[in-house]
Parts: structure tokens; C-alpha cells; sequence
């Protein structure tokens, strides 16, 4: 087994390429562009990260560089760039208000506003679709594959509440 | 994130002129576009990609825009994340992003991106695309009364039944109406008073009223054989559509997300409809009939008792409409909790052995008593709920028969009415409230009906992936000769398996593929036997586009011995005959000879007549797969695949099935896919498969040779591996 092998400021330090994408290099090497990946994405935002080699896709290789088990252990600009590439991959948008929620049989077809704009879409099946974090935490999944997150299902509109409580 | 309710209608979208003006080039030379619908990797907003002649755009209305000249670009790709993904260009071999999506558009961006690929590859050769014409949204969304018509265009198979259900039907509703005038107005006025039609002819009374309840029971027993008839035929229908579509769906729609779900529910959904053409429909049908003749007669008979009848009917609708929301909300939870609790028991058992060893026992129960509490709680409010509602419903139907009483009271007082037509009006009373009720009823029986329509559709209007084509070539015997043509696939958008493989395999050649586990090595063969269909490149047997060859040569030809042997319920013998019903007894025994299976089969109590998973029987996995070799020996295929065949197994038992592959190999095209390398030393040629291309192909011999190569580096850990197990003997 290997051990876990985690980064630190002292030994290497993320930069960002030209094209705006996320590089790592640490004393020894320099690894060019690198995927940063969620380990507990539903519990820790900025824990345990694990940073991979570029093509981070191909299970046959271990391509782990190492872990971040706190990233506020770096300095602001490079907490800035890791957050940016996890922003970029795990974006799932938050609904701020709920503006309908159309039911067709088994669909519903919603309209909300979200942290990134105006959204329409459809959940099938909210049974299976629509899991309760806990806390209060809403995620939907929508027909292709998008979730939308409700950060706090007390502070949206009571008639959406109605209609999603059954499914809680 | 634009995603329109989805209409049966094909939309034809347009690239808005104003872009074309702002980015200063002509329609004609846009090769091909799409819709996008993200702005940058965290906001949703319309924006666009365009294959222009000289390159590609990403434009954002009122906002950026990235020009990409085809020149430029080494390569094109796609990124997916989470919710959304990047298309990515890179130019002098650094990737940079290009523009964002969400998975919505993910295929469009996927076509968008194989376009591109094509373009850059070979600049001259333009296809011209006319506009975009967006695609159909998979998800069907008929509307209501279509989907409720096309329930019932099932019950029209059977007139002759349905038509004795109406006439009945009407009957029923007839004699329903006549019952409170025989106990009301006949009883009182004509039997009981004296100067009566009838006067004092009680026993004949009650022996015609007798015969009146008996028709009404005759009826219903008719009506409800008739019905469940009709009813399960239908619902036989249904299934067997249904499971018939499935069958002729290609893997990838057993594999999707979604399916599990579906599978699960053909069941309980063509119960549903079942219900409610059973009892819901036919009872709709009478409780309607009902009410109309019965008011009609009041009205005639005497308007003004009508409306103190009819007063409560409201008031009856709208407390069951507004608790009705309550109701189901609370039948939601408890059906929730109690199926929570369901897989909480069988989680428990079917783990028990994990369980146990881990000592969690206490655990477990104090997790299922809080599913259970949960479940009892919620049952009780379901019982204080219904102690509210229906003592409130049976006070207002009470109240309104007691007005009835009051108003026509003073009626016969007056002798404007006589006491029995006041006895009738009661009985009429009860008439009409009790189909109000199941009316409102009938609403949730009418939704789940639906919703359980609407998922059983979805199945059967499932386009098929895999299609036969319209001619299709059929091949009794293959020669056997394999060959892929630079083939890309993917199981879902942008995520490549194989890129650009292209293979031949000879005639009667074992084809040995390794390489590590997610490499692509079962793909290929799935391609193969043309469980997928790929979208770029060609899959070629003796010659021929796997795509027009007759899915039944393709299927007769191509045998497969996996993992994970699956053996069906049914006998040893039909197991071995499965690819083959109609094999004689010598058959299916010389085959089981070759493959090593014979000895053992003969050996249990009941031989080739063994039920599979039944009286205890209980094969191993060696014993399991050799049936399945068996199998495949009698399909006498020209290719034979062999996935894994014999990695489950110990050493000793693999040997035994070594002989029994030795055998089936013989004269056939195979390829085998194996970790334990040992397995493939028969295999004239072996391919390492990695990140989805071939990466050294060639003998054994000639793959040792290669400096550092990947296969010489696999065969010295299995060596070194080895020299422990020796060890160990």
C-alpha cells in the first residue's frame, strides 16, 4: 500500500498556465497541468483534495501527485487557483427562488433562478431524483444528468415546499 | 439553460443573423452550428459555437468571442465535470478551454466537437450542414387526454367483452335508481296505505325486492368477470409489449441510469392500470350514470326537496378535495417509510454475513427501529387525520338526510308529498353522496393511472438503438475473419473507451487481448457482437459491415463464455441447448463431453434433467462455467469470445476448463481476454490494449523483444508472482 503523500506549501506550489488552467510543480518536478478532485464533495469543500496529472481519467495508472488535507494551508493566490478549478468542475448551480414547478405525471418542470442565472428543466421521477442532504439541503437531478442544489429548503417559496415535501 | 417543455414536434432553430453581422462573416460559409447554453464554467446563458470555414467560434451574445483557426488546432476534446463540462482546443500541444456546457447540450457539443475533428482533418473536404435542426427531446410528454386515450386504445380488442360491460354497466345504474323507489314510494304508498296499488301484498313485495338485489348481485359477479377479462388481457398486452421492447432495446439502455427504476416498475405500473380500468373506469362509469338519472328524477318529481339534497353535494366535494392533498402526502410518507423499511430488512439479511463478522448487530436493530418508529408515527397521523375527516363527512350527510327530513316533513304534513316518495327521496340521498365520494376518488386513481401510462410508454416508444437494416445480409456460416477500421466509441458522450482501433484478426486466429482492467478490452468484443453500434469507424466480419449483417447470423455465429456465468432457471439440458432449442440429446451431451462437464452432470441425482437453483442443487462456479462452455461448444459458432473466462476460478479447476476451452477453440476465429497471461499461451497473436488503443500487437515472442515493453513488463510481474506460488506448493 502506498502511503498517502500530502502537499504542502513547502514542497511545491500551484501556478496558473496562460491558458488560465492549473499547474503544479513541487521541488523535484514539474507536472504541468493538473486536475484537482473533491474526495467528500457533499462534506468538505476545501479538504482533502486529491491532486492528479493531467489525464486523471485513466484508472489504469495511479496518477496521483498527492493530497491537500486543508487547502487554507496555502497562501491566498493558490487557494484562489485551486478554488477556481473546483469551482469549474463541481458547479452545480443554486437555486435562489423558485419561480414554478410545473408537474406532468411523473415529470416536473421547473423555473428557478440560480447563483448562475435563469434555469428551466426538467426532474423525472422525483422519488429517485430529488435527495435530501440533510440539513435542509435539496439536491435535484434533472433528465440529462444536472443537478441543482436548494441550499435551504425553509428560506425558498412555501409553494415549491409543498410540492417537493412529500418527496423529503 | 434553455430546456423546453418537450413538444412531439421537431423545432427547427436558427442562428440569429446578428452574430453572423457581429463576427463579420456569411451564412453560407458557416459549415455547422450549435445552440450552447453556458456562458462561462459557472453561469447558464445562450451563447453559441460555430464551424466557420476558416475556424471556430464560441460567441456569446451581447458578450465574448473565441476565434479558433483550424490550422491551429492539434486537437479538439471534451472535459465533463459534476453538472457541466469544457470543450477543449489545444494548439502547439497546450489545451486551453474553448467553451463550457452542461450536460444538457452535452451531445450536441459532442457532435459539435466530432465535426470540428473532421474539418480539421481534412480542410478541403467540407460537408455542408444545413441549419441546426434541434433534436427531439427523448422524454416524452404527451398530454393527458392523449396518453388517457391511448389506455383505453387497448380495450377495443375486445368488443364483445366490452360491450357486455356497458350494457351492464347502464343496467346496474338503472336498477340502482329504481331500489329507493321500491322501499320508498311502492313500499309506503302502495303497499302500506291502504287503498294502494298493492295494498297489504308485503310477502309479494319482498320477494320482488329480493329479486331486484339479486339482479344487482347478478350483475355485479357478471360485470366483474367480464371486467378482470378484459382487464388482465389488457394488462397481458401491456406487459408483453413492454417486455418485448425492452428485448429489442440495445445494452446501452440496460445499462443507463434510469433503468433500474423502469425495470422495477413495469410491474407495479401495469398494476396500476389495471386498477383503474378494473374497478376505477367501469364504477366511474356507473357512480356518473348514477347521479345524473337521480337527479333528473328528483327534479321532476319534486324541485324543491332536490335542492335541500343537493345543498350538502358541494360542500361534500370540497372537504374530500382539500383533505385529499393531505391524504396523499401522508400515504406518500407511510408508503416511503414502509418501502425504507423493506430494504432495510433485506439489506440486513442479505448482509448478514458482513453483519455479523463485524459485530454490528446492535447497530442494525437500533436502525431499523428508527425506520420503524418513523413508519408508526406517520401511520398514526394517517388515523387522526381520517378520525377528522370522516366523522365531519358523515355529520354533514346526516345533517343534509335530516333536512330532507324536516323540509319534506312538513311537505307530507301539508300533503303536498306522500310518505313514501319522502322514504324515496332519503334513499336517493344516499344515492348521491356515495358517488360524490368515489368520484373524488376516482381523481387519484385516474393520476397513478397515468403516471404509471406515461413510464410504460416511455419504454415502448424508445426508438431502438440498434437497428437491423433494411436489407440485411445473412451469412449461415462466417468464415470467421474480424476486422475494425479505425473505430472511436464511447458509452456516454466525450468519454472515449476506443480511439481510432483498428485490428484484423484472421480466420481460425486466437487473438489474445490484455491489458489492465477499464483499458477497452471488453469493448471490443462488445462492439463485435454489435451490442453497441459505433459512430465512427467500421466493424467488419468477413468483409462486411457488422451493421448489415443479419442480426440473427450475427447472433447464430458469434459465441461468448464470460465471467460471470449466467445459468437461467430451467433444467441443465436446456441451459446447455439454450443458444440452440432444437440440438438432439447427442448433441447437447457431446458437448458437454468437450467441455469437461459431462462427468459431473451425470453424477447428480436427476443428470441432464437437473433444475438449476432448485432442491438444494447448488453448482460451483467451475461447474457453472463449464455449462456455459458447453453451450457455447454447441452453438459451434465461428467466433468465440471468451471474457474472463476462467479468472473466477482456482488454478486446478482452471486446468480442467483449459482442456474444455482447448477443444471449443479448435478451428474457430477467438478472442480472449485474460489477466492471467498463462491462460492466452495458445494465442497466436496477443494485442495490449491501453487508455482505449492498441498499443503492441504481435506473437508472444515478438511482444517480449520490444525494449520496455508493456507486455514483456506484465508477463515479468506475473512471473515474479508465480515464483510465490511455487513457493507455496
Amino acid at each position: 500500500m502506498n502511503e498517502l503523500n500530502y502537499l504542502s506549501p513547502e514542497n511545491g506550489e500551484f501556478y496558473e498556465l496562460e491558458t488560465g488552467l492549473i499547474a503544479y510543480r513541487d521541488n523535484k518536478k514539474d507536472y504541468g497541468r493538473v486536475a484537482v478532485l473533491r474526495m467528500f464533495p457533499l462534506e468538505y469543500k476545501d479538504e482533502f483534495l486529491s491532486v492528479r496529472t493531467e489525464n486523471y481519467e485513466r484508472r489504469d495508472k495511479n496518477n496521483e501527485i498527492g493530497i491537500i488535507r486543508k487547502l487554507s494551508a496555502f497562501n491566498a493566490l493558490q487557494q484562489e487557483i485551486v478554488l477556481r478549478e473546483l469551482e469549474k468542475r463541481y458547479f452545480v448551480p443554486e437555486i435562489t427562488k423558485v419561480e414554478s414547478i410545473e408537474e406532468e405525471f411523473a415529470n416536473s418542470i421547473w423555473k428557478v433562478e440560480t447563483t448562475a442565472g435563469k434555469a428551466e428543466f426538467t426532474v423525472n421521477d422525483m422519488g429517485s431524483n430529488l435527495l435530501n442532504l440533510g440539513n435542509n439541503k435539496i439536491m435535484l437531478t434533472d433528465v440529462f444528468g444536472n443537478r441543482y442544489i436548494i441550499p435551504d429548503i425553509t428560506k425558498i417559496n412555501d409553494k415549491a415546499v409543498k410540492v417537493i415535501e412529500i418527496w423529503i | 439553460m434553455k430546456r423546453k417543455k418537450s413538444k412531439n414536434e421537431i423545432k427547427k432553430e436558427v442562428l440569429p443573423s446578428e452574430l453572423l453581422l457581429r463576427l463579420g462573416i456569411e451564412k453560407e460559409d458557416v459549415l455547422f452550428w450549435v445552440k450552447n447554453d453556458m456562458t462561462s464554467s459557472s453561469f447558464l446563458g445562450e451563447s453559441y459555437l460555430i464551424a466557420h470555414k476558416k475556424g471556430v467560434y464560441s460567441i456569446i451574445p451581447d458578450g465574448d468571442v473565441i476565434f479558433k483557426e483550424y490550422s491551429l488546432i492539434d486537437d479538439i476534446f471534451a472535459e465533463t465535470y459534476v453538472s457541466s463540462g469544457s470543450i477543449m482546443i489545444s494548439e502547439n500541444k497546450e489545451a486551453a478551454p474553448f467553451a463550457s456546457f452542461s450536460l444538457a447540450t452535452a451531445k450536441k457539443a459532442e457532435e459539435f466537437i466530432s465535426f470540428v475533428r473532421k474539418t480539421v482533418k481534412n480542410t478541403e473536404e467540407m460537408q455542408k450542414r444545413p441549419d441546426y435542426v434541434g433534436e427531439k427531446d427523448e422524454f416524452i410528454n404527451k398530454g393527458r387526454k392523449k396518453l388517457f386515450l391511448r389506455v383505453l386504445s387497448y380495450v377495443p380488442r375486445y368488443k364483445a367483452e366490452l360491450f357486455t360491460v356497458i350494457a351492464i354497466i347502464i343496467l346496474s345504474s338503472l336498477v340502482n335508481v329504481v331500489k329507493p323507489y321500491l322501499t320508498g314510494r311502492i313500499l309506503y304508498d302502495e303497499v302500506l296505505t291502504e287503498g294502494g296499488m298493492f295494498y297489504g301484498k308485503i310477502f309479494p313485495f319482498v320477494l320482488v325486492f329480493i329479486g331486484v338485489n339479486a339482479l344487482t348481485v347478478v350483475f355485479g359477479i357478471v360485470q366483474g368477470r367480464v371486467g378482470a377479462g378484459i382487464s388482465g388481457k389488457i394488462i397481458y398486452d401491456i406487459k408483453t409489449e413492454v417486455f418485448e421492447s425492452m428485448q429489442k432495446l440495445g445494452m446501452s439502455f440496460f445499462t443507463s441510469k434510469r433503468t433500474g427504476n423502469l425495470l422495477n416498475r413495469i410491474n407495479s405500473d401495469a398494476l396500476d392500470i389495471q386498477y383503474f380500468l378494473n374497478d376505477g373506469l367501469p364504477n366511474f362509469i356507473i357512480n356518473f350514470l348514477t347521479i345524473a338519472i337521480v337527479g333528473l328524477v328528483l327534479f321532476i318529481t319534486n324541485p324543491l326537496l332536490s335542492i335541500a339534497v343537493l345543498i350538502p353535494v358541494p360542500l361534500i366535494a370540497f372537504i374530500i378535495k382539500s383533505s385529499a392533498r393531505k391524504f396523499k402526502k401522508l400515504k406518500w410518507h407511510t408508503w416511503r417509510r414502509s418501502s425504507n423499511m423493506n430494504s432495510a430488512i433485506n439489506d440486513t439479511l442479505l448482509g448478514i454475513r458482513v453483519v455479523k463478522a463485524f459485530g454490528r448487530e446492535e447497530h442494525e436493530t437500533r436502525k431499523f427501529k428508527e425506520i420503524s418508529n418513523a413508519l408508526y408515527e406517520n401511520r398514526v397521523r394517517e388515523g387522526i387525520a381520517s378520525a377528522k375527516v370522516f366523522p365531519l363527512l358523515s355529520w354533514i350527510m346526516t345533517a343534509g338526510g335530516l333536512m330532507v327530513w324536516g323540509l319534506g316533513g312538513s311537505q307530507v304534513i301539508s300533503d303536498k308529498l306522500t310518505f313514501g316518495e319522502l322514504m324515496s327521496f332519503v334513499g336517493y340521498l344516499e344515492l348521491l353522496y356515495n358517488p360524490v365520494n368515489f368520484m373524488v376518488k376516482t381523481f387519484d386513481w385516474w393520476t397513478n393511472c397515468m403516471n404509471s401510462a406515461q413510464r410504460i410508454f416511455e419504454v415502448t416508444d424508445r426508438e431502438r438503438d440498434i437497428k437491423e437494416s433494411e436489407n440485411p445480409i445473412e451469412i449461415k456460416k462466417m468464415r470467421g475473419e474480424i476486422e475494425l477500421k479505425n473505430v472511436t466509441f464511447s458509452y456516454e458522450p466525450n468519454r472515449n473507451v476506443l480511439k481510432n482501433v483498428s485490428l484484423k484478426i484472421h480466420s481460425g486466429e486466437m487473438l489474445g487481448l490484455v491489458g489492465h482492467s477499464g483499458a477497452g478490452k471488453s469493448t471490443i468484443t462488445n462492439i463485435i457482437t454489435r451490442l453497441y453500434d459505433v459512430p465512427d469507424g467500421e466493424v467488419l466480419i468477413d468483409g462486411i459491415n457488422v451493421k448489415k449483417i443479419k442480426s440473427e447470423s450475427l447472433h447464430s455465429n458469434i459465441a461468448m463464455v464470460l465471467q460471470e456465468t449466467f445459468l437461467f432457471s430451467g433444467t441443465i439440458k436446456e441451459n446447455i441447448a439454450y443458444g440452440r432449442p432444437d440440438a438432439k440429446f447427442e448433441e447437447i451431451i457431446d458437448a458437454a463431453k468437450k467441455a469437461n462437464a459431462h462427468g459431473f452432470i451425470t453424477a447428480l441425482p436427476d443428470g441432464y434433467d437437473t433444475q438449476i437453483g432448485k432442491n438444494g442443487i447448488d453448482l460451483s462456479g467451475g461447474e457453472k462455467q463449464r455449462i456455459s462452455i458447453a453451450r457455447a461448444i454447441l452453438m459451434d459458432p465461428a467466433i468465440l469470445i471468451l471474457d474472463e473466462a476462467t479468472s473466477s476460478l482456482d488454478t486446478q479447476t482452471e486446468k480442467q476448463i483449459q482442456q474444455a476451452i482447448e477443444e471449443l477453440i479448435k478451428g474457430r476465429t477467438t478472442i480472449a481476454i485474460a489477466h492471467r497471461l498463462s491462460t492466452l499461451r495458445n494465442a497466436n497473436r496477443l494485442a495490449v490494449v491501453e487508455d482505449g488503443k492498441i498499443v503492441e500487437c504481435g506473437t508472444h515472442k515478438e511482444l517480449m523483444d520490444i525494449e520496455n515493453g508493456i507486455y514483456k513488463s506484465m508477463v515479468e510481474k506475473q512471473i515474479h508472482a508465480l515464483d510465490y506460488t511455487e513457493v507455496e506448493k
